[in-house]
C-alpha cells in the first residue's frame, strides 16, 4: 500500500487527524466484498480547513462517516488507521467512540431538516451534546445555547431557541446544526456538504461563518463537497476523490492553478462559469464506475483522454510538485 | 412572440379551515416575453416565484390576474382542442424525472406515448423512432426496455429529454434540470440541450438557482425575488454590470 506521502511539510508537530491506508468495504452475502474506499490517506492540521471533493460514489461521505463510527450496516473499515490526538479512531470501543463523537469531533450533516428532531424544540437539540457530555445544570445549558445561536447569527436567539425545526428556514436550520456542532468546542468538525441544499446567498453566509469560527477558535474542518468553486474559495488544502481513491491532493492554489490529474482537470472544465464560458463544456466520456467494477490499473483509465499502455499498472499517489501529490503516471 | 405574459399575479392562500392567513404573493405583477428561438433564464432563490411562473405558463397553476399568451392565444381561454395542441407544443423537464416517469412502464413505452398521442408516426415505426430519439440524447437504444429505476440519474434525465422531444415541441420549459446531477453529468446534459436546440430548433425557458448554468445556456435572463422581476437583460451584460443590489448579491455569491 502506498503511504508515507503524509508528514512532509507539517513542520514537526503531529497533525490533528491523520488517516493512513483506509479501506472501507461493503459486505455482500454470497459474493466478494465491494471496496468503497481504497487506500485513503489524508491529514488535517490544527486550524486547517481541508476540502475533500468528489462526485457521487467517490467514497467521500463514507470516508467521513468512518471517522465517527457512523458507517451503515454491512459497511466496514477493514484496513488502515485514523490517528486523532494519539489515538486510533478505528480501534475505539463503542463507548469510547461516544465520548469522542460530538465532544472532540463533531459532524455537520448535509440535510438539516432530516437531521433535526421535528418534535423537539431547537434549543434543546443544540444543547444536547453539552447535556450528554458535560452534564451541566439546565439553566447553564440554556444560557450556552443562546450564546451559541447568537454566534451563528440567529436573530433573537432566546425566543428562537423555543421554536420547532419547521419554524426555522433552511439556512437557519443549517446554522442551528452548526451551533450544535460547536457546542462542545471540538477541535475538529466534519462538514458533509453543509450548504448543498441552501440558496447561494445563504451558502455564502455559512461559508463566512466557518471562516470566522476558524479565525476565532482555531477549529479545524474537514469540508466534504462536490462543489469545486465552493472548495476553492474556502479550503487551505484539498483532496480529490474518484471511484474510492484519492487521485490528487495539495494546497488550494496548486490544485486550482496547476491541476495534475486528468480527472481534476476534466472536472474543472465541466463546471460552467459566470463569464467566459466556452461554446461547449468539456465532458468526461463514459460514467463513474460502480464500486463493484474491477478496473485493472488506474481507475480513471477507461475515461481518460491521455491513457496509455502503462496506465494498466496501478499508479501510486506520488509527489508531482512540492506539496502536491497525484495518482497518475503522467502527472 | 411565442410567449407573452402581462401583469401576472398569483397569491397562495395560507391558513386553515377556520382562519384565513394573509397569503403569499408568489407572482407580483410579472410581465415578460419570449421570442421564437430564444433561450430565457429565470434565476432566483427558493420562494422567489420562479417555479410558480413556470407552472403558470404550463397551465398547471391558474393565475389570479393578468394574461399569458402562447403564439397569440390566451392559455386560460383555450378549449379542449387548443389545449391539446398547446400541451404538445410546450414540454416540461423537471429536476427529478424519476417522479414523472411511470415506474411500471419501460422507458421506451413512456417515450412511445408521445408518438401515439401525436399520431404522426405509423404504429409499426414507433420502436424505430424511439431508438433514434434515445440515440439522439446519447442513450443506448437498448435502454428502451429498461425500467426507470434501472437508469442512473443522468440517464433518466436524458430519457426525460427524449420523451419531451418525441412530440416535437416548440418550447421546452426546464425546472432545475441539472440540479440533482453531478458536475460531470451536468456538463453532458447542458451540452446536450445546446446540441438538440440546434437540431430541433425549440425555444427554451430555464428556471434555476444556479447563475453559471444560465450564463452558459441562455441569451437573456430574468432575476426574480419575492414574486417580482427585479432585473432583466442580456445575460452577459447583467452578470458583468448588475444594477439591482439583489442581482449584485447573487453574482457575488456565485463562486
Amino acid at each position: 500500500m502506498a503511504e508515507g506521502a503524509t508528514a512532509r511539510d507539517g513542520g514537526g508537530a503531529a497533525p490533528l487527524l491523520e488517516v493512513v491506508g483506509l479501506r472501507i468495504e461493503l459486505e455482500r452475502r454470497a459474493e466478494a466484498p465491494v471496496p468503497i474506499a481504497r487506500d485513503v490517506s489524508l491529514r488535517v492540521e490544527e486550524g486547517e480547513i481541508v476540502g475533500l471533493i468528489g462526485e457521487s460514489g467517490s467514497g467521500k461521505t463514507m470516508t467521513a462517516k468512518s471517522l465517527l463510527g457512523l458507517l451503515p450496516e454491512r459497511i466496514r473499515v477493514v484496513a488502515g488507521r485514523a490517528m486523532f490526538r494519539s489515538r486510533d479512531l478505528f480501534a475505539l470501543t463503542p463507548p469510547q467512540m461516544r465520548e469522542v463523537r460530538g465532544a472532540e469531533i463533531a459532524l455537520i450533516p448535509q440535510d438539516a431538516l432530516h437531521a433535526l428532531n421535528p418534535v423537539q424544540v431547537v434549543g434543546r437539540q443544540v444543547g444536547e451534546p453539552v447535556e450528554v457530555h458535560a452534564r451541566r445544570p439546565g439553566p447553564e445549558i440554556r444560557e450556552l445555547v443562546v450564546r451559541l445561536l447568537e454566534r451563528v447569527h440567529i436573530p433573537n436567539p432566546r425566543a428562537r431557541s423555543a421554536d420547532y425545526p419547521h419554524q426555522f428556514s433552511g439556512g437557519m436550520q443549517q446554522r442551528a446544526l452548526t451551533a450544535m456542532a460547536l457546542s462542545m468546542e471540538p477541535p475538529l468538525i466534519l462538514a458533509d456538504e453543509p450548504t448543498t441544499a441552501l440558496d447561494v446567498t445563504i451558502q455564502a453566509e455559512i461559508i463566512a461563518l466557518i471562516r470566522d469560527l476558524r479565525a476565532q477558535t482555531g477549529t479545524s474542518f474537514l469540508f466534504i463537497s462536490h462543489d469545486l468553486g465552493l472548495v476553492s474559495s474556502l479550503c487551505d488544502r484539498i483532496y480529490v476523490m474518484y471511484a474510492g481513491e484519492i487521485v490528487e491532493s495539495g494546497v488550494r492554489e496548486e490544485i486550482f492553478d496547476r491541476p495534475r490529474h486528468p480527472y481534476t482537470r476534466a472536472l474543472m472544465g465541466a463546471a460552467p462559469r459566470l463569464l467566459g464560458n466556452p461554446e461547449r463544456l468539456s465532458t468526461i466520456p463514459g460514467r463513474i464506475p460502480q464500486p463493484s467494477e474491477e478496473i485493472a490499473g488506474c481507475r480513471f483509465r477507461v475515461r481518460c483522454p491521455l491513457a496509455e499502455a502503462r496506465c494498466a499498472e496501478p499508479p501510486p499517489l506520488r509527489e508531482a510538485a512540492r506539496g502536491h501529490d497525484a495518482r497518475c503516471w503522467l502527472a | 412572440m411565442l410567449v407573452a405574459a402581462r401583469n401576472l399575479r398569483k397569491t397562495f392562500r395560507s391558513g386553515g379551515l377556520f382562519r384565513r392567513g394573509a397569503g403569499v404573493l408568489a407572482l407580483d405583477d410579472v410581465s415578460f416575453s419570449l421570442a421564437e428561438g430564444e433561450s430565457l433564464g429565470v434565476v432566483g432563490e427558493s420562494g422567489s416565484g420562479k417555479s410558480t411562473l413556470l407552472r403558470t405558463i404550463l397551465r398547471l397553476t391558474p393565475y389570479d390576474a393578468g394574461s399569458v399568451t402562447f403564439d397569440g392565444a390566451e392559455i386560460a381561454a383555450m378549449d379542449r382542442g387548443a389545449l391539446r395542441r398547446f400541451r404538445q407544443r410546450v414540454q416540461p423537464v423537471f429536476q427529478n424525472p424519476y417522479s414523472t416517469f411511470n415506474p411500471r412502464f419501460s422507458v421506451g413505452a413512456s417515450i412511445a406515448l408521445g408518438f401515439e398521442l401525436l399520431g404522426n408516426v405509423d404504429k409499426a415505426d414507433i420502436p424505430g423512432e424511439v431508438a433514434r430519439l434515445l440515440d439522439d440524447v446519447g442513450l443506448d437504444p437498448d435502454l428502451a426496455s429498461a425500467l426507470p429505476h434501472q437508469l442512473s440519474g443522468g440517464q433518466r434525465q436524458r430519457a426525460a429529454i427524449a420523451r419531451a422531444l418525441a412530440v416535437k415541441p416548440d418550447l421546452l420549459l426546464l425546472d432545475e434540470p441539472t440540479s440533482a446531477l453531478d458536475v460531470s453529468v451536468q456538463a453532458q446534459v447542458l451540452n446536450l440541450f445546446k446540441d438538440l436546440q440546434g437540431r430541433y430548433a425549440f425555444s427554451l425557458m430555464l428556471v434555476t438557482h444556479d447563475l453559471p448554468v444560465v450564463t452558459f445556456m441562455c441569451d437573456n435572463v430574468l432575476v426574480m425575488k419575492s414574486g417580482a422581476i427585479v432585473e432583466r437583460g442580456e445575460t452577459g451584460t447583467l452578470v458583468r454590470d448588475p444594477e439591482s443590489d439583489y442581482t449584485r448579491k447573487l453574482v457575488s455569491s456565485a463562486v
